[in-house]
């Protein structure tokens, strides 16, 4: 069994071992390695799922890596709830994506190297939700940004490309800096990086302070924002945002697979994944929830305007991000993820019908020399409309369900929750009207395609549009599973242990008894355990000011459900983390009231039904635009100059940091090159040294004239001086 | 007087009676041999070698001393005479062509060759300073000889005349110490000169001895202030017979100079290890900055053999059980390295090219790609550069140092390595960077081509997986 779940990420490594080895010989064929093993990691997942839902979570060390002292980081794997998911979401992304740059990459020059890195991205990716460390975590955190650096360079001798790909690796950087300060940080405070360890132990380092710039901040606090930071520079939250929607200049397939449903979403899973970390913390959860709002408003102002239309989705999926980090901070980690995965299957749909489009009307981006497009692209229509829908939170699509469920969260989320609520609504809003200013733009709208376009204008090839038909199908499904209309919310009960309970860490040796050790308490019936907890109130949220001092047992009014699931020989490691579990009760008690809103549920209809309604405007709003040519946007633009402007030019945040850091840094490297490298160091170290060699060369080969008496007179003087040396000194 | 010969000692000799055999069997069948079919000798040395290296494998755990305590078979001097055969049998495969391109008497070679190896063979069992004389005569004036086997060519004959000049003049030196020591101690024997001289005090005549001594070492391993001979020499004779002895007698010479100064100086460690560390520190110096004003390739691997005995002194300096492994490693990986640079250069001979000139490296990675990897890689090692052997080697030389306290002994040798990396890598820029020159045409014999692709390998896994030779070489370690 452990080896199923090892192969997981494995087969896509190998499929990269491969390939990248031996590119040169593979002469467009690399496909035939990579799409298989890609498909049969993801059948692994989908087993991996089944055992997760039936036997709870697997934790399991592989080997020790380099062991240093106390230092023991472990190679380990964890597949609990959330990393269950996510491996769906991965793999299922991957493979549609693999398949689909069969068609798109089609004879372009660098096609092996192109498999050869998303396999790599794959393994990356996997690596990082299966990692049972934050080392680990951390491993394929960067190998991630690294790859998805490799692929928007993709096309390296385009400028724009090198470019866009050094300012995604460089703002990923800043924020990587923030994520392994945290990671030091919580090495520092607990001395251990096993997520299990840390988890179980960071509780008790309430109430400690580090000294930052002479000001004392809570050790907790510290270590939840410095491992935001990491999250936003991942997953394009505001301040490192920008990086994104350049990114856009790589191949249309990295945008959907990195840049839309997989590595994007790292901050969220990552933050997910801390929660117990998160939850300790009321200020660190405001700025976390701060920022993904304000995020998802920026982000949404800006895609009014833009017309590439990969920027279009691009910024779209910042504003989603933002939701996503939203939910987070709020404490409604299951919205948060739920939004994660269904928005991966919607949004991968939508850049790869993109880049459909693209691939169809020979490489145009620009959607205001398109129009009436559906004539030539029927499959294309349809999957690009399901995906619009979805997005736009339209029931019964996907995104209808996951979006409304962070909106209800928010709206009992306390006065800060409301205020991001309304905000929320008004995004909610933006995102249906731009959406559909492409949609309707692309389809319908004045047919403003350049006549050679035209002529080749046609509908992409199978191999293109299975996922597509397969997307669109899954987003219209997925939504169903998180339904908290009728039925269960299946979402919910899947990831509902998680959220409840850290992982208990299982070492190697005790991995054959796994199910039984693990089982944690939670896994048990927890059916409607919203029930349970009716009574708690959403103020337990964090961000209110949760009553920390209350945090042991007493505390939390979990009485019964959890512990009465317990295996009666449960292994001490997982009494200690049930045990913990029960400390972080508050906060999981209020995860858990999450769903526990049942008792208004007259109420979460109607706020359905209103959103739905402000979705719906937004369309009809951009029917009324785009649909056919209509004069009032430009008027209104030419009304509002400025506003307008602005969001064109993302609020002239790349000026600003251009400003701000990109050219001082450029003047000081200049200014070190010219005085610190050439002068100092190349021309007064490296030479200086080798022209004193060079000389002590020249004056040493004087001596050796060739000649025997001179050489024996060099040897009888050594002998004196040895013997000078010798006795006289 | 009881004449007869034990038993033990024949078989303690055996090794070393074979190889006589063998080499003085080479000179009769070379007049037997009709010109230009001389290959059977090359196999028929070989085979000897193999006999010979059978016979010290069954040997090589036992301790022997024989011959009223002048010659000693112990795990110390079985690893030098493993590493002494390896040295032979890559020198005898790759100099077949060279030599019939160049018309030197083959038959003469091998038989030199032979008797060169008996000679380090006794250098290194010798546990008296007269065997070790016996020895170390031997080796020498074959030497004297092969330098000037290219009869024809004024330089090479140069090249011996040179060696056997200054060679005698530290003979006489070394001689002079010993006789000095005798007169001391009233022994030759070196662990009664040891225990003598730990018992009584200090001795000016003995301490004039050890100096002597020790430059007359010195001499032999290329010390500077004593190595002048050395680039010239090594320049002028024929490249398989520099490839030769800039690694086997010097391997030899080393090997001599820890047992002496061990076995037989311990108690005086104090004073040669002053003399010794300044000695390390000027060969690897001169070593290292008169390579790289050289424009022969050649010349420079000849001063860059100077440095390596530098390195290698480092480790005697030490002294201790890690600096004599250490020692021993060194000397086994420069062995191999040293004779793969020196391979390529013999493959570069043909009848346009001498490939002597740094010049006649350009561009040898377009002509000849294989040619230079294997340049490639053996210039790395030399240079000390992971994941090559010599690098490894470095290593442990410098923990060594490091361990015994003598850090400025590694920084230095550390920030000489650093200069000396220059000129192997021009090699390197050469071959990869610059446009051919010359009409690079290549002379491969299938000797040839084992040989180097054995460096190659040895270089290579002893890079990444050192532990064999490791273990083996910590097995070996003199025992007092």
């Amino acid at each position: 069994m452990m080896t199923s779940y090892v192969l997981i990420p494995l087969l896509p490594l190998f499929s990269f071992i491969v390939v990248g080895l031996f590119q040169k010989w593979m002469r467009g064929l690399a496909h035939l390695v990579c799409v298989p093993l890609v498909f049969a990691s993801f059948g692994m997942s989908l087993l991996a799922f089944i055992d997760v839902m039936r036997g709870g979570p697997i934790n399991f060390d592989l080997y020790e890596w380099i062991p240093v002292g106390d230092f023991r980081p472990t190679f380990g794997i964890m597949i609990d709830q959330l990393t269950a998911s996510m491996l769906l979401l991965v793999t299922l992304v991957s493979s549609l994506v693999h398949l689909y740059t069969v068609g798109y990459m089609h004879g372009d020059k660098g096609y092996d190297r192109f498999f050869a890195y998303i396999s790599l991205f794959t393994f990356s990716m996997l690596a990082l939700v299966m990692s049972n460390n934050f080392l680990q975590l951390f491993f394929g955190w960067e190998m991630v940004g690294l790859c998805s650096y490799l692929l928007i360079v993709h096309w390296y001798e385009r400028g724009p490309a090198t470019k866009a790909s050094l300012k995604a690796f460089i703002q990923n950087r800043v924020g990587d800096l923030g994520f392994a300060l945290g990671i030091f940080l919580i090495w520092v405070t607990v001395g251990s990086l096993d997520y299990g360890t840390v988890f179980a132990a960071i509780g008790e380092h309430q109430g400690e302070t580090v000294s930052l710039l002479g000001m004392d901040v809570s050790v907790i606090t510290m270590i939840a924002l410095l491992l935001f930071i990491g999250a936003v520079g991942k997953s394009a939250q505001f301040l490192l945002h920008s990086w994104l929607p350049d990114a856009m200049e790589g191949p249309t397939p990295i945008s959907a697979l990195i840049h839309a449903a997989t590595m994007v979403t790292a901050g969220i899973f990552m933050v997910s994944r801390c929660h117990p970390i998160f939850n300790l913390s009321p200020t660190a959860m405001t700025v976390v929830a701060l920022t993904g709002g304000f995020t998802a408003l920026f982000g949404a102002t800006i895609a009014l305007t833009q017309n590439d239309i990969k920027k279009v989705v691009a910024y779209s999926t910042m504003s989603q991000l933002g939701y996503m980090v939203m939910a987070c901070g709020l404490g409604a980690y299951t919205a948060g993820m739920f939004h994660l995965l269904t928005h991966g299957v919607f949004k991968a749909l939508l850049f790869l019908a993109a880049g459909s489009v693209i691939h169809a009307l020979s490489a145009e981006q620009d959607i205001r020399r398109m129009g009436q497009a559906r004539r030539y692209m029927p499959t294309t229509y349809w999957t690009m409309l399901w995906g619009s829908l979805a997005l736009s939170g339209i029931f019964p699509f996907a995104g209808f369900f996951s979006k409304d469920e962070i909106l209800w969260q928010a709206f009992n989320a306390g006065l800060l929750g409301k205020g991001l609520w309304l905000l929320g609504l008004v995004v909610a809003f933006m995102t249906a009207f731009y959406t559909f200013r492409v949609f309707f733009m692309v389809f319908y709208g004045q047919d403003n395609m350049d006549k050679e376009v035209k002529h080749h204008a046609h509908e992409s090839p199978a191999v293109i549009t299975i996922p597509l038909v397969v997307l669109a199908v899954g987003s219209l499904l997925v939504g169903w599973l998180g339904n908290p209309l009728f039925g269960t919310n299946y979402v919910h009960r899947f990831l509902q242990p998680v959220f409840h309970s850290s992982v208990s860490h299982v070492p190697e040796e005790h991995a054959g008894s796994l199910p039984a050790l693990t089982a944690t308490a939670f896994a048990g019936e927890t059916d409607e355990s919203g029930a349970a907890h009716e009574g708690v109130p959403m103020e337990g949220a964090p961000m209110e000011g949760a009553p920390m001092e209350g945090v042991p047992m007493e505390g939390a009014p979990m009485e019964g459900a959890p512990m009465e699931g317990a295996p009666a020989g449960m292994s001490e490691n997982a009494g200690v983390a049930a045990g913990h579990a029960m400390a972080a009760a508050p906060h999981a008690a209020g995860a858990a009231g999450e769903h526990a809103g049942g008792h208004s549920r007259g109420l979460e209809m109607l706020l359905m039904a209103l959103s739905l309604a402000v979705a719906a405007a937004g369309i009809y709003m951009a029917y009324l635009w785009y649909y056919r040519p209509n004069p009032a946007p430009a008027q209104l633009a030419a009304t509002y100059q400025v506003l307008y402007q602005g969001s064109l030019n993302k609020w002239y945040w790349d000026e600003l940091y251009d400003m701000v850091f990109v050219r001082p840094t450029m003047r000081l490297a200049h200014g070190m090159w010219r005085v610190a490298d050439e002068i100092v160091i190349d021309k007064v170290l490296v030479d200086g040294v080798a022209i004193t060699t060079r000389i002590g060369g020249e004056i040493l080969k004087f001596f050796q004239t060739g000649r025997v008496q001179h050489y024996a007179m060099v040897m009888s003087l050594g002998i004196c001086v040895i013997f000078i040396g010798f006795f006289l000194l | 007087m009881n004449m007869s010969i034990p038993m033990e000692s024949v078989i303690a000799l055996l090794p070393e009676m074979i190889v006589a055999t063998f080499g003085c069997l080479v000179l009769l069948f070379d007049l037997v041999l009709p010109r230009g079919r001389k290959s059977p000798l090359a196999w028929f040395s070989l085979a000897g070698v193999a006999l010979a290296a059978y016979a010290t494998w069954r040997l090589s755990s036992q301790t022997i001393s024989v011959f009223a305590d002048t010659f000693q078979v112990d795990p110390y001097s079985n690893f030098f005479k493993l590493v002494f055969y390896v040295i032979v049998v890559l020198t005898v495969l790759m100099s077949r062509a060279y030599m019939q391109q160049d018309r030197i008497h083959i038959g003469e070679f091998y038989h030199f060759v032979l008797l060169v190896l008996l000679g380090m063979m006794v250098m290194v069992s010798a546990t008296d300073l007269m065997t070790v004389y016996m020895g170390l005569e031997l080796v020498s004036i074959c030497l004297y000889v092969m330098a000037a086997l290219k009869r024809y060519d004024s330089r090479s004959t140069e090249a011996g005349l040179k060696y056997f000049i200054l060679g005698s003049f530290s003979s006489a030196v070394l001689l002079y110490g010993m006789s000095l020591v005798y007169g001391v101690t009233g022994t030759t024997n070196l662990a009664a000169i040891g225990a003598f001289l730990s018992q009584g005090e200090t001795n000016s005549a003995a301490t004039v001895g050890l100096i002597l001594m020790v430059v007359g070492l010195a001499f032999k391993v290329a010390a500077a202030p004593f190595h002048m001979w050395a680039p010239d020499v090594y320049e002028g004779s024929p490249t398989p017979i520099t490839a030769f002895m800039s690694v086997g007698p010097k391997a030899a010479a080393f090997a001599v100079t820890l047992r002496v100064l061990l076995e037989a100086f311990g108690g005086m460690k104090s004073d040669w290890e002053a003399i010794l560390i300044v000695l390390a520190v000027l060969t690897m110096a001169v070593g290292a900055v008169l390579a790289l004003v050289q424009t022969s390739i050649k010349r420079m691997l000849a001063y860059s053999s100077v440095g390596h005995a530098g390195y290698a002194l480092i480790g005697v300096v030490v002294g201790d059980s890690l600096g004599t492994f250490a020692v021993m490693y060194y000397l086994a990986v420069y062995a191999v390295m040293n004779l793969g640079a020196f391979g390529v250069l013999i493959m570069l001979r043909s009848a346009g090219l001498k490939g002597e000139e740094l010049d006649d490296y350009k561009g040898l990675s377009r002509t000849h790609p294989w040619a230079a990897l294997f340049m490639l890689i053996f210039m790395f090692s030399l240079a000390g550069i992971p994941p090559t052997a010599g690098f490894i080697a470095k290593l442990y030389i410098f923990m060594s140092a490091v361990n015994a306290g003598h850090i400025y002994l590694a920084v230095a040798g550390a920030l000489l390595a650093a200069v000396s990396a220059f000129y192997y890598i021009r090699v390197i820029v050469m071959m990869y960077m610059k446009e051919p020159e010359a009409q690079q045409e290549l002379t491969l014999t299938t000797g040839l081509k084992v040989a180097l692709v054995f460096s190659m390998l040895f270089v290579l896994i002893l890079g990444v997986y050192p532990e064999p030779l490791a273990n083996y070489a910590q097995l070996s370690i003199l025992q007092f």
